[in-house]
């Protein structure tokens, strides 16, 4: 029989190996791009003599190979502290999906969640500066009014089909490092240094312009906290979504949301428009706005759920 | 649920698949990671788009089938009567594994993309390649579609009378097509150029369409389920115990 003492010591131990694979995977790329100073964005002159400024492919692979990383040190921990690989219960993967018990509003709420505050931190940016309100490239790119309702939809469709970077994560941060983290420092403790160790393993693609560019307000460490914030909100949620369905394919879906919003107000946000704090800062702020609309949905959420919980137990 | 997903798993030979996808990767690294002419990243896109393309084809058309419906029906059915759980999960599992089957496809077909596309190319090559991809994903709903529309036919009446239902329907549109082609009205042809430039000029409202089309793809398929659930209880009387 296992004493407490041991088995926090294994869990300390299974956390330890993972967290090693998933740092140095992706640490060790990563700083290398960034001391050989590989441009996060290249700039390409179209046939029509404009130029574009798209993501550089070689930074696009590595940050796709680097979303995998996670996944790969979960599974080099299992096999190191010989965990088995079991799909779903206890000490699983995690990788079932239940829809019964109206656990499907989970999965809905995981796509949708992040259209609806990243809508709302675009529209409060639109507010608090209308001068950057402009309909130019929407008439521009013939958007009809049927694909603007449509397309917050697609990037939630493209997302949850294109979503095995977030399997990737997700199966390493959420399926393996939550729960032994919870069972270590509690639940308030594990989404506090969850979100923190989530946050800092993406610090060297922050260095490398991800997220936030580059020439903000006291860069790189501005990007270091504002993500790390970002981390911790978004950990709130996702492990708050994973405990209530038993899977981690909700916060996979929200994860990979995150990534591919499609938002209608950045479409009629001019960016060259953008004066006093904002200009070279508005991913910085557009970050904590999200931040700040997505605990107030998670409180939200998190209370609904409560209060129907408990009308449910009154009433059986 | 998951005791059945691994059947599947194991009568398509799901371990040699995973272990040549897995090889396919890494020989498409190290080939990615030595190449550097652009004809040969060229033919390196070609070979993974078209791998993406024939691997959901392989699925809809050979795994599929494996997967959906056993020769003989009423041995299926005694045998799922033995067993503990309902028709609704049996059912339910054959169409949860062909769209992780899908899934699968699409994800390794991204990544490798991703892999190859790390090389940089020429802007007009660029071009090409987003056209050899585009129809990556419209693909994929399609043969969602097609899975949906056959699965019933395979679950029902079993894989033989499936197949051959299929075939026979193949027969008769590629005799109607033969039959309108030698004495129908031809004229549709050069319309096409129109119908292709219009696709052209309007490319906000193909993406629209695509949407929608993977949207009902997916309905469709849900549908598919709720019928085929319905009739597997109606047919044998076999109610969820």
């Amino acid at each position: 029989m296992e004493t407490n003492k041991e088995k926090r010591k294994k869990l300390y131990k299974s956390l330890a190996v993972f967290l090693f694979f998933a740092f140095v995977l992706v640490y060790v790329p990563t700083l290398a791009f960034v001391a050989k100073k590989v441009p996060y964005m290249l700039d390409v002159t179209l046939s029509d003599g404009t130029v574009e400024s798209r993501i550089n492919p070689a930074v696009n692979f590595l940050l796709t190979f680097s979303m995998l990383c996670p996944a790969i040190a979960m599974l080099l921990a299992r096999l190191i502290c010989k965990e088995g690989y079991a799909f779903h219960g206890e000490g699983s993967m995690m990788l079932g999906m239940v829809f019964r018990d109206k656990k499907w509003i989970w999965y809905l709420a995981a796509l949708i969640l992040p259209s609806i505050y990243t809508e709302a931190a675009t529209g409060t940016i639109l507010l608090m500066h209308p001068e950057c309100f402009d309909s130019a490239q929407v008439q521009k790119l013939g958007l009809t009014p049927l694909f603007l309702v449509c397309y917050p939809f697609m990037g939630m469709l493209g997302s949850a089909v294109a979503s095995v970077g977030a399997l990737g994560e997700e199966a390493g941060w959420r399926g393996y490092m939550m729960p032994r983290l919870e069972k270590l420092f509690g639940t308030a403790g594990a989404v506090i240094i969850g979100g923190i160790i989530w946050g800092a393993w993406h610090y060297p693609d922050i260095l490398l312009g991800h997220c936030f560019g580059h020439d903000y307000l006291l860069e790189p460490w501005s990007g270091f906290a504002v993500f790390t914030l970002f981390t911790i909100a978004a950990n709130a949620f996702c492990h708050m979504i994973v405990k209530k369905t038993g899977s981690i394919w909700p916060a996979v879906f929200f994860h990979a949301a995150n990534n591919g919003v499609c938002s209608v107000a950045q479409l009629y946000l001019a960016m060259d428009r953008v004066q006093g704090i904002l200009p070279g800062n508005l991913k910085l702020c557009g970050a904590l706005l999200q931040m700040a609309y997505m605990s107030i949905l998670l409180l939200l959420m998190s209370y609904v759920d409560r209060r129907t919980n408990s009308i449910i137990d009154s009433t059986t | 649920m998951a005791a059945f997903l691994y059947k599947e798993f194991l009568a398509i030979r799901g371990r040699w698949i995973v272990g040549a996808l897995l090889v396919f990767t890494i020989f498409l690294g190290a080939a990615t990671a030595g190449i550097s002419d652009n004809e040969w990243i060229m033919i390196l896109h070609v070979l993974v788009s078209n791998l993406g393309m024939c691997g959901m084809l392989a699925i809809s058309m050979g795994l599929f089938y494996q997967v959906a419906g056993s020769e003989s029906v009423w041995k299926q059915k005694a045998w799922l009567h033995a067993l503990p759980v309902s028709r609704k999960t049996y059912i339910a599992s054959k169409y949860w594994f062909i769209l992780i089957l899908f899934y699968v496809m699409y994800s390794c077909t991204l990544f490798w993309y991703s892999m190859v596309a790390s090389k940089p190319m020429p802007l007009n090559m660029e071009a090409q390649v987003e056209g050899l991809y585009s129809l990556m994903q419209s693909l994929m709903f399609i043969c969602i579609a097609i899975a949906a529309l056959e699965f019933p036919f395979a679950l029902l009446f079993g894989r033989q009378k499936a197949e051959l239902v299929k075939s026979g329907i193949v027969i008769c549109l590629g005799l109607a097509f033969v039959t309108w082609f030698f004495f129908g009205d031809l004229s549709v042809f050069d319309k096409l150029g129109d119908l292709m430039a219009y696709i052209d000029r309007h490319p906000v409202m193909m993406m629209t369409v695509n949407f929608i089309s993977n949207v009902v793809g997916l309905v469709v398929y849900y549908l598919s389920y709720c019928i085929t659930v319905c009739c597997y209880e109606k047919e044998v009387g076999y109610g969820d115990e």
